[in-house]
């Protein structure tokens, strides 16, 4: 009986060892399980934040459209690069054939800018009366950026190249937990959206400070900003910026930019901001707007189960981390010199009326010995009056191409100088980069600059081959220098001449050895007869927009005015 | 008027009859402004109004360069009497450039100015040798371009200086 009770008892404790050990079994497998689904759900985050990063990065990089070869599209060859100097001699010859030209999420914010600056230029030369066409041209430049805008949108808009940068790194991340086969790919759908996050804050594009980016009396207030950032670099402390997804309103047009916060790269941000920011969410006046952050469903399921799969929906702001400043690189001033002639002045009715009397006489950039003429009854009751030999060129022998412009005699020059340093501005790429007043002197103040004229080159190109200085060249070596020229050089600027000085003159150092003869019976008045010269200067201004590369004309005339003053009078008197 | 009328009687009382009808042919316009300028003090004050330009045969002493005194042709000056402040100065001597030339470079480099001359090879472009020299210079805001050239008509030299102040 004992016996048989101990082997009831015994039987029991097994059956129940065996259940306990089958509930911890199944306990264990639904832990397992448990964590298994809880790994690979964070495991199918990970992935499709992996992916939906590498999206965030290739969009900016890898998706472009091409400038189609239409004469307002094809005026952005130059910022259609990453360079500062617009650099691309190939793609330039083949005037933008090539498809290297490609603007992509990096660019169009430059694009933008220089159509904005090619507005501002028209607006400003407009506001003064010497418009000309360029506002026209303005409008056309507007029309090239917005088309180019367009057509990156829409390839923005459209999935596939997301799905496959999305495929690209979801699918190197391991979901294990799913399965040894398991894998993440893009979940396609209607979870793919864009947003338009960080308005107001600021684009890719910086601004050189308003005295040296806008045209004389021309102001733009509020067009651009200081980064936004809580804490700004050290290195763009001091950059304007202009602002993204805020309408720059400028004559009828609106331009606009793309924000990019300075120094930021592509990042994870809130399912809740990204929706709060969908165009349909909180619409812009932009009719298409290029969206820079997007959201996108990853699913990670294993070949080797029947099982539905992970899924994770994650939102990216993009930024290309690339900062470029608003300006037209493949653009020129030409400075055209023209001849100058010594003219001869006669008083024969006396002192208080001019008469010009001669042939006006030529004279280069050296001293050169005139022969003034002899005019029969040049002077108030003279036979005739004659001026003497005269040395001419003292205004511009040995000097360079700065003193031309702004030497004696000098007047007004405060104006040439706005006009010069804000076009050399507008011709620079580097960030932070502005040409002074200085600068702009010293690149003028080239000593080759007076062979050049003592050579008789009297048209010069200013332009910048590498982004960051001006150069100043006669036209044959700065086809060399900047190759684009080749296509540019005709150019003329669509803006009307206007007068910038205004005949400035100062006495001439000449020697005027003026000889005259009284009529019978008069005397010479002293200290008559009596010689002496002025030096005259005009300076003319013709804006250009940079609608076809050429941002003005400056034109410097120079003269010399000799005068004769014979004086008699009656002796009986 | 009455001015006009005493001289149109003198000229017919007195000159001969082809002076008086030449005097006769002179406008009006003519007898008034040579007789509105017959003083040396009227016709500056016209030059400098009109033209704004004061001319003299000799050098004002407080010229920043001094004048050359050997062997001296004649001189000229003339300086701006509106707008920026600036000066003309021309003398002939029968010296030569180069005597003239150092004579100016020294007196320069003497009152302190910052003087630069070009090299002989940069000369050379501009004149045949040893026919022409020339020097800038700085002391301030005032600034001198001067040239010493041969002088074909006194086989000597012409000294050209040109003066002028930023304001």
């Amino acid at each position: 009986m004992i016996i048989f009770l101990k082997k009831k008892r015994s039987r029991g404790s097994i059956a129940f060892g065996a259940v306990l050990a089958v509930v911890l079994v199944i306990i264990g497998l639904a832990f397992f399980a448990l964590a298994m689904y809880m790994g690979g759900q964070n495991e199918t985050k990970n992935a499709t934040d992996a992916g939906m990063l590498n999206v965030g990065k290739k969009v900016a990089d890898n998706v472009s459209v091409p400038i189609y070869p239409t004469p307002n599209e094809l005026i952005f060859i130059d910022v259609a690069n990453d360079t500062t100097s617009g650099e691309d001699l190939l793609a330039s010859l083949t005037g933008g054939i090539s498809d290297l030209k490609e603007i992509n999420m990096h660019r169009i914010n430059r694009v933008w800018a220089k159509a904005l600056q090619i507005g501002i230029n028209a607006e400003a030369a407009d506001r003064d009366g010497f418009g000309g066409s360029a506002k026209s041209n303005a409008q056309k430049a507007f029309e090239g950026a917005q088309s180019i805008s367009n057509r990156l949108a829409d390839k923005l808009n459209e999935k596939a190249d997301r799905y496959k940068y999305f495929d690209e790194l979801a699918g190197q991340n391991s979901v294990r937990m799913l399965g040894t086969d398991a894998k993440t790919r893009a979940l396609q759908g209607d979870n793919w959206q864009t947003s338009l996050l960080e308005r107001g804050r600021e684009s890719n594009v910086t601004v050189a400070p308003p005295e040296y980016s806008m045209p004389p009396n021309f102001q733009m207030p509020n067009l651009v900003m200081k980064s936004s950032r809580k804490n700004v670099p050290a290195a763009a402390k001091d950059f304007w910026f202009l602002s993204g997804y805020s309408p720059i309103k400028l004559a009828d047009r609106t331009f606009w930019q793309i924000p990019y916060v300075y120094d930021e790269t592509p990042h994870m941000v809130s399912g809740t901001e990204f929706a709060a920011n969908t165009l349909k969410a909180k619409p812009i006046d932009w009719e298409k707007p290029i969206p820079n952050a997007f959201s996108g469903e990853g699913i990670a399921v294993a070949k080797s189960s029947k099982a539905p799969g992970q899924k994770a929906i994650s939102w990216v702001l993009t930024n290309p981390g690339q900062t470029f400043k608003m300006s037209i690189p493949h653009s020129f001033v030409r400075i055209k010199l023209d001849k100058m002639y010594s003219h001869w002045y006669f008083f024969p009715v006396g002192p208080q009326t001019k008469v010009e009397y001669g042939d006006p006489q030529e004279y280069k950039y050296q001293l050169d010995t005139h022969n003034g003429p002899k005019m029969p009854l040049g002077g108030a009751f003279c036979m005739y009056v004659q001026a003497g030999e005269v040395e001419v060129g003292g205004d511009v022998l040995a000097r360079n191409l700065d003193q031309i412009i702004f030497g004696l005699p000098d007047k007004d020059n405060e104006k040439i100088e706005a006009y010069l340093v804000n076009r050399a501005n507008e011709m620079i790429g580097k960030v932070g980069k502005v040409i002074s007043v200085d600068e702009l002197h010293d690149s003028l103040s080239d000593p080759l600059t007076i062979l050049y004229l003592l050579a008789e080159q009297t048209e010069f190109y200013m332009f910048s081959a590498d982004g960051e200085t001006i150069e100043i060249m006669p036209k044959y070596l700065a086809l060399i220098r900047a190759p684009w020229l080749l296509l540019k050089q005709g150019e003329e600027p669509d803006g009307t001449e206007m007068k910038l000085v205004d005949d400035a003159d100062c006495p001439a150092v000449l020697l005027n050895k003026v000889s005259a003869k009284p009529l019978p019976k008069c005397i010479l008045l002293p200290p008559t007869p009596i010689g002496w010269g002025l030096w005259d200067k005009d300076v003319y201004w013709t804006p250009g927009s940079g609608y076809n590369s050429c941002l003005g004309n400056l034109r410097v005339k120079r003269w010399t005015e000799i005068y004769s003053l014979g004086i008699a009078f009656p002796s009986l008197l | 008027m009455r001015k006009q009328l005493l001289l149109c009687m003198i000229i017919g009382s007195a000159a001969s009859p082809a002076v008086a009808q030449t005097y006769q042919n002179a406008s009006q316009e003519t007898m008034k402004n040579v007789e509105a300028y017959k003083s040396k003090e009227k016709l500056t004050k016209l030059l400098s109004e009109t033209y704004h330009v004061a001319i003299s045969e000799t050098w004002p002493t407080n010229f920043p360069v001094p004048a050359y005194t050997s062997n001296v042709v004649s001189k000229s000056f003339s300086h701006s009497t509106k707008g920026k402040p600036s000066a003309g100065a021309t003398l002939v001597t029968s010296d030569q450039p180069r005597t003239v030339f150092d004579f100016y470079n020294a007196a320069c480099k003497r009152a302190n100015w910052k003087v630069r001359v070009p090299s002989a090879k940069a000369l050379a472009e501009f004149a045949k040798s040893g026919e022409m020299y020339m020097l800038t210079a700085e002391q301030g805001k005032q600034s001198i371009y001067l040239t010493c050239r041969k002088h074909r008509e006194s086989n000597g030299t012409l000294v050209s200086i040109s003066w002028t102040k930023t304001q």
